[in-house]
C-alpha cells in the first residue's frame, strides 16, 4: 500500500464544541456535530484479552481493551442509495448478537492485524495504531555500523520497545464524571481534561455510535502523568456564565448574550486543547476506506510541549469523522525526541552529544536513564558510567 | 446557613432565623436517606441528619412545631425519633407530646413500627418514650391485625416499652405456631397456613406470600387465589406483573396519586404508552384535577419542566425528578387556566408522558421561550444541576431584572443535596422549594413567599404556630 506521508494541523472541522461538564478533577467538553455525517459507522468490538498485535515491522504484545469496525459506503458503489441510510440506522441488539457481528474470539497469543479488513467492515484497535506509529518510531534502529551498538540492536533494530500506560478504569472521578454525564443530542465526541490539563480527544462519525461508545473510555489507556494531575487538583472549577454589566433592553439581548456567552467558551474550551489542535501533527495515512482515510498522528516530540499522538479518518472535504488521541508522559516524549536526534545525526553518538551539549559519556548515561542503555554494548556503558564516577570524584 | 434576599425590619438574629428554619422545611420537604443521581445514599443521609440534630439543638420548639407542616413521612419519623432521643432540652412537653401522637396516627403503620426498631436499636428507652408506643399501639386497635401483618415490628415494640397484651397475642407473638390453637380467626388462620394451603388466602398478602412460597404455590394460582386481600397499593403495585400472567387483580390508573401515575407510567416502553395513551392521559386529569379541585386560578403560567439526562434519578429513586415534572404539568394545568409548558428537549410522542430522561440540561433556552409568553408566575422543575452552560439561568434572571417586568419565578426541585444541606439552587432570584410530590407544590408555595423575604421571621413562627392547631385540631378525626 502506497502511504502518504503529510504535515497536519488537527482541527475540528464540521464539529462544534459544547460547555463543558464538570465532576472532581475531571471536565468533559461534548464535541457536537450539527451535520449528520453520513457513510460511515464505527461499531464496537469486545476483546478484553492481553494478545499479540502485529505490525509492519513484526508484532508487539498488549492488552486490548476492544476493537472498533468501521463500516462505509463507496460513492461509486451502486447500492449507495440504500447504504446512505444506514447513517442513521441504529443495529439492533439481535443483529448484533448475530454472527455478523459476534464478538471477536481471541485465543491467548493469537496474532491481531492493527487494521484488518473484515466481511464486516474494517476492524481496527482504537488508539493501538496511533500507540503502533509511536513504538515504531525510528524502530529501525542504526542506520550505520557503528561499533557501540550492540549485535542485537544492529540485527533486529530497537526491538523490544516498550512503552505501559494506564487504564481508564483507575483515573479517580472518570468511571462518574462518565455516568452523569449529560449526552447531548447530537454529540459524537469528547475531550477529556484531567485537571484541566488536556488528556484525549475523541470523535466517532454518528451520534448514535458516540452514545454507545461513551463508557469506552474507561477502557482507553492514558499516560501515568493522568493520575498525579488527577490527584492534585481533585477539584476543577466549574466555571458559570457571569453577566459581568451586561444591560440589555429585551428578551433577545439576553439571548444574543447567551449566544455569544456559548461561541465564546466553546473558543476557549478549544483553546484548552490547544497542544494538540494547535500543533502541526505528521499524518501518515494508513488506510483508504472510500473517500476517507484513516490516518496516524506523530507530533513533533519537543519535550518543552506536551506531545500527543492519535489517528484520525478524515472526511473527502476534511471533516473530521474520526479521532482518538493519547497525550504521552514527558518520559515518553523525552524517549522519542532521543531517538529523533539520534536518527537526525544518523545514530553517531560523538555528534549528537554534541547536539545536547555534553560529552559522549554524559550522553551514554543519558540514553541509559531514558531505557535505552540496551541499545549498547555492555562494556561501552559500564566505561561510560565510570567516566562519569569519576568526574564526580574529580570534582 | 442560607442566602435568601433581606428583609429591612428584620433583626440579623431573625433573619438567621428565617432561612435556617426555611433551609429545614425545604429539606424536609425532599430528603430521604434514598441516594440521588448525583449523590449516594452516605451523603444524603449524613446531611439530612446533620440538619435535624441542628435544628432540634437550636430551634427545639419550631423543630417540633415543624411535624405540623405537611412534610414528608421520612423526615416525620426523623423528628419524632429526635425528640424522644433527647427529652430534656425541651420546655414545651404537652405541646410535642400531642405533636408526636398526631404525627404517629397519620404516619402509615410500617414507617411506625421501622421507628419503634429504631429506637430500640439505639437504646432510646425513656419514660416518654414507652409512653408514647403505649398509646400508639392502644389507639390504633388492630392489634391482631398488626401482630400477624407487622409481626417483627410489634414484638420488637412490645419488648422495648414493656407493652400490656391481651394473654392471646402474647402467645402469638412469643410462641407463634408453637400454640396449639387460637380463639380469633386471623391468628388462627396464620398458625393453620403454616400446614394448609387454604389457611393462607385469609390472610394479608405480604404474608400470604411467605406461605405460598412455602408451599410451592406456582405464583399465577396465588395471585388468582390471593386477590380479594390486596389492598389498593398492592393491586396497582402488582398490576401489570400480574396482567402477564393473565391474572386481573383490579389495579386502577384513574385512582392513582399524580406521582405514583407518572412514576408507574414512566416505567412503561413507548408502544405501550402509546397504545394505552388516551386511558392515561385521563388517569393524569383526574388525579391532576382530585388533588386541584374544580378551583381554577386566573393569570398566566409558564412551566419549564427538566427532563435531561440527570432525571433519571438514582437507582432507589427511577425516574422520580422526571415523574414529579410530569405530575406538576398536569397539575398545574388542572389549576391554573392558561398554563404553557417548555420542557428542554420534550417528549417523543403526542401526549407529555412520552418524555424520556435524555440530553444536556439547557434551561435557559427554554426559561428565555417561556418570559417570551409574558407569564405571572414561572414554574421551574428541575433538579439543579444546570450544564449548558452552567449558571445561564441565573445570569437570564438578573439581565431579565433589567427589565423591569413583574414575574414571579419559583424553583420545584425533588433532589435534597447533601453536601449543600438542602434543594441545589439555580438563581438567587428565584424561590427554590423542596418537592416530593407535586401535592406539596401548593403547600411548599406558601412558604416561598418567606424565603423571598416578603414576609418576616415573627409570621412565619405564627404561620407554623397556627399550621400545628390545625393539625392537632384533625386529631380528634
Amino acid at each position: 500500500m502506497k502511504q502518504v506521508v503529510a504535515d497536519w494541523t488537527p482541527e475540528l472541522r464540521g464539529l462544534e464544541l459544547g460547555h463543558a461538564q464538570v465532576w472532581g478533577a475531571v471536565r468533559l467538553v461534548p464535541v457536537i456535530r450539527p451535520q449528520t455525517l453520513h457513510g460511515l459507522r464505527l461499531h464496537k468490538q469486545v476483546v478484553q484479552q492481553t494478545a499479540a498485535v502485529s505490525i509492519d515491522e513484526g508484532h508487539y504484545v498488549s492488552f486490548v481493551p476492544h476493537g472498533y469496525v468501521l463500516r462505509w459506503e463507496d460513492e461509486q458503489d451502486g447500492n449507495a442509495s440504500e447504504g446512505a441510510a444506514l447513517g442513521t440506522v441504529m443495529t439492533t441488539k439481535s443483529r448484533l448478537d448475530s454472527a455478523d457481528f459476534a464478538p471477536l474470539r481471541v485465543v491467548h497469543g493469537q496474532v491481531h492485524r492493527m487494521v484488518k479488513r473484515t466481511k464486516q467492515g474494517l476492524r481496527f484497535l482504537p488508539l493501538h495504531l496511533a500507540m503502533e506509529g509511536f513504538l515504531t518510531y525510528q524502530f529501525g534502529g542504526p542506520s550505520r555500523l557503528f561499533s557501540e551498538y550492540s549485535q542485537d540492536v544492529i540485527r533486529r533494530g530497537l526491538s523490544p520497545r516498550v512503552e505501559w500506560s494506564m487504564r481508564g478504569r483507575s483515573v479517580p472521578d472518570l468511571e462518574d464524571a462518565l455516568r452523569i454525564f449529560e449526552i447531548h443530542p447530537n454529540q459524537v465526541g469528547v475531550l477529556l481534561f484531567v485537571g484541566d490539563e488536556f488528556y484525549s480527544a475523541f470523535v466517532v462519525p454518528h451520534a448514535d455510535d458516540y452514545r454507545a461508545l461513551h463508557r469506552d473510555l474507561l477502557s482507553d489507556f492514558f499516560a501515568d502523568t493522568l493520575i498525579y494531575h488527577a490527584l492534585g487538583y481533585p477539584n476543577v472549577p466549574d466555571w458559570q456564565v457571569e453577566t459581568s454589566g451586561e444591560e440589555v433592553k429585551s428578551l433577545a439581548d439576553i439571548r444574543g448574550f447567551l449566544a455569544r456567552t456559548e461561541r465564546e467558551w466553546g473558543e476557549f474550551h478549544r483553546g484548552l486543547a490547544d497542544q494538540f489542535f494547535g500543533r502541526p501533527h505528521r499524518a501518515k495515512e494508513r488506510y483508504r476506506l472510500g473517500s476517507f482515510s484513516l490516518r496516524q498522528l506523530l507530533p513533533s516530540f519537543d519535550p518543552k510541549v506536551d506531545n500527543h499522538i492519535g489517528e484520525c479518518i478524515l472526511g473527502g472535504d476534511g471533516t473530521l469523522a474520526y479521532l482518538k488521541s493519547y497525550r504521552l508522559s514527558a518520559a515518553q516524549s523525552r524517549r522519542a525526541y532521543l531517538l529523533q536526534q539520534l536518527a537526525s545525526v544518523d545514530w553517531d553518538l560523538g555528534a549528537c552529544a554534541t547536539l545536547f551539549r555534553s560529552t559522549p559519556a554524559e550522553f551514554i548515561r543519558r540514553l541509559e536513564k531514558a531505557g535505552f542503555g540496551y541499545l549498547l554494548k555492555p562494556h561501552v556503558l559500564a566505561e561510560a558510567m565510570r567516566a562519569m564516577r569519576s568526574n564526580t570524584r574529580g570534582r | 446557613m442560607s442566602s435568601t434576599s433581606i428583609n429591612p425590619a428584620e433583626t440579623s438574629s431573625q433573619r438567621v432565623f428565617r432561612e435556617d428554619v426555611l433551609l429545614f422545611i425545604n429539606g424536609c420537604f425532599a430528603a430521604t436517606s434514598q441516594g440521588g443521581f448525583f449523590r449516594r445514599e452516605g451523603v444524603q443521609r449524613l446531611g439530612i441528619e446533620f440538619l435535624h440534630a441542628y435544628m432540634r439543638f437550636g430551634y427545639r420548639r419550631v423543630y417540633a412545631l415543624t411535624l405540623a407542616a405537611g412534610i414528608n413521612d421520612f423526615n416525620t419519623a426523623l423528628i419524632i425519633r429526635m425528640l424522644l432521643a433527647h427529652p430534656r432540652e425541651s420546655e414545651h412537653h404537652p405541646q410535642e407530646n400531642a405533636l408526636i401522637t398526631e404525627a404517629l396516627r397519620r404516619l402509615p403503620p410500617q414507617r411506625v413500627y421501622r421507628l419503634f426498631k429504631e429506637l430500640r436499636e439505639r437504646r432510646v428507652n425513656n419514660r416518654r418514650t414507652r409512653a408514647v408506643m403505649r398509646r400508639y399501639v392502644e389507639e390504633r386497635g388492630r392489634q391482631e391485625f398488626d401482630a400477624v401483618k407487622y409481626r417483627a415490628g410489634l414484638t420488637s415494640a412490645v419488648r422495648h416499652a414493656r407493652l400490656p397484651l391481651p394473654p392471646e397475642l402474647g402467645a402469638f407473638l412469643f410462641q407463634g405456631k408453637k400454640q396449639k390453637q387460637y380463639e380469633s380467626p386471623l391468628l388462627e388462620s396464620w398458625r393453620a397456613a403454616h400446614y394448609a394451603q387454604d389457611a393462607m388466602y385469609r390472610l394479608p398478602y405480604t404474608v400470604a406470600e411467605g406461605f405460598a412460597e412455602k408451599h410451592g404455590v406456582p405464583r399465577k394460582v396465588f395471585l388468582k387465589k390471593i386477590a380479594p386481600q390486596l389492598t389498593k397499593t398492592e393491586r396497582e403495585r402488582l398490576g401489570r406483573s400480574a396482567g402477564k400472567l393473565g391474572v386481573d387483580v383490579g389495579g386502577d390508573l384513574s385512582r392513582m396519586p399524580l406521582l405514583k401515575l407518572a412514576s408507574y407510567v414512566l416505567s412503561f416502553s413507548m408502544e405501550e404508552r402509546a397504545k394505552r395513551g388516551a386511558e392515561i392521559d385521563a388517569a393524569f386529569h383526574s388525579a391532576a384535577a382530585r388533588v386541584a379541585g374544580h378551583r381554577t386560578s386566573g393569570g398566566t403560567v409558564a412551566l419549564v419542566l427538566d427532563d435531561s439526562y440527570s432525571t433519571l434519578g438514582g437507582r432507589a429513586t427511577r425516574q422520580r425528578p422526571l415523574a414529579l415534572a410530569l405530575g406538576v404539568h398536569y397539575l398545574l394545568h388542572a389549576s391554573y387556566a392558561t398554563v404553557r409548558s417548555h420542557w428542554l428537549h420534550g417528549p417523543a410522542g403526542p401526549y407529555p408522558f412520552f418524555v424520556r430522561p435524555r440530553g444536556q440540561t439547557n434551561l435557559a433556552a427554554s426559561l428565555l421561550t417561556a418570559l417570551e409568553g409574558e407569564p405571572d408566575i414561572v414554574f421551574v422543575v428541575s433538579d439543579g444541576w444546570e450544564n449548558d452552560p452552567p449558571g445561564a439561568t441565573a445570569a437570564t434572571l438578573e439581565l431579565f431584572s433589567q427589565l423591569k417586568r413583574s414575574c414571579l419565578f419559583v424553583h420545584a426541585n425533588p433532589v435534597f443535596d447533601g453536601e449543600r444541606f438542602e434543594p441545589r439552587k439555580l438563581s438567587p432570584l428565584m424561590a427554590t422549594l423542596g418537592v416530593r410530590e407535586p401535592e406539596d407544590l401548593l403547600t411548599s408555595l406558601a412558604y416561598a413567599r418567606f424565603a423571598m423575604g416578603r414576609d418576616s421571621a415573627l409570621e412565619l413562627e405564627a404561620r407554623l404556630e397556627k399550621s400545628a392547631q390545625s393539625f392537632l385540631a384533625g386529631a380528634g378525626r
